[in-house]
């Protein structure tokens, strides 16, 4: 992936190497998940899936980047491949739209998992998947101008649930501002990558707390 | 007894304008639900607490000079 020029700059020849062989699934196709798609894509992994079963919506398109308003009721997995797959970047992108449960099937070349999802139910049943897969998740939520991202890797790190705790059914609309998502999902991206690559100060056992309001990042221990 | 309370993300809005963190007074053994209460938490939120960098949870009782952060974890995508 000639494109790829000035990234190389920054990695060795074998982390280069490590991003282009990536294979990943990005868990739901909404606000988080459209802007990490896009990041993976020019980060240059080999192969994205992309899982959801929603169709697009109109309150769907003030952050889920690559929707308009000609595509409302498509399947958002399939619009989101249609559009990526145009900018012709080498990353193949497959399109999944069923619904995950505990019981869906990982496909066997996926190495790292991210957390898109609008909600702990459904973010609880996919660490139950990553977990049983023995898959690096990393998780990220937001709301307002605040945002959290942990790395949960199985055997090595709390679990999701130990993590959060219990939650209630998510009831009413949580806030979204397109500009948190897009940078929570940049920075899951970011953690994604530097866990691939095994580098320091990734946030295994570790909560970032975003705070866009007052730029604040905090970081607490989660052990 | 004092303890010294630091609220993070949605919560922030009910701490004074300008302060990250506060020196709560409270009687002996009060708990972190106490601190919960005294700053009008909704008790229906869910809360990661922090007792002196120490996962803890709202029956964890206080001494005089612990440090408490409370973090509401974000769910929208």
């Amino acid at each position: 992936m000639e494109f790829l020029q000035r990234q190389k700059l920054m990695f060795s020849q074998e982390e280069s190497k490590l991003i282009s062989n990536l294979t990943v699934l990005v868990a739901g196709v909404g606000g988080l998940g459209t802007h990490q798609a896009i990041e993976l894509q020019r980060v240059g992994v080999k192969k994205i899936y992309l899982i959801d079963s929603d169709r697009i919506e109109v309150s769907n398109l003030n952050r889920q980047v690559l929707y308009g308003k000609d595509d409302i009721g498509k399947f958002k997995a399939v619009k989101a491949k249609e559009i990526l797959a145009d900018f012709k970047l080498g990353t193949e992108i497959v399109a999944v739209t069923e619904r995950v449960t505990k019981d869906t099937e990982i496909p066997e070349d996926v190495d790292l998992i991210f957390d898109a999802f609008d909600n702990f139910e459904s973010r609880y049943e996919l660490e139950e998947l990553a977990n049983k897969y023995k898959l690096p998740l990393i998780h990220g939520g937001v709301s307002s101008w605040y945002g959290q991202i942990t790395s949960i890797i199985p055997g090595e790190t709390l679990r999701l649930k130990e993590i959060i705790g219990e939650v209630k059914a998510t009831t009413g609309e949580i806030p979204a501002f397109s500009p948190v998502v897009s940078v929570i999902a940049s920075l899951q991206v970011m953690e994604g990558i530097k866990v691939i690559l095994d580098r320091d100060n990734v946030l295994i056992n570790k909560l970032l707390l975003v705070d866009l309001n007052d730029y604040s990042m905090d970081i607490i221990e989660v052990k | 007894m004092k303890v010294t309370v630091r609220l993070f993300a949605t919560l922030k809005d009910l701490l004074p304008k300008d302060r990250k963190k506060v020196l709560v007074e409270l009687a002996e053994g009060s708990t972190v639900n106490d601190v919960a209460e005294h700053f009008k938490i909704p008790q229906e939120e869910t809360l990661i607490i922090k007792v002196n960098g120490r996962s803890a949870d709202k029956s964890t009782v206080l001494k005089d000079g612990d440090r408490v952060g409370i973090f509401p974890p974000v769910g929208g995508g």
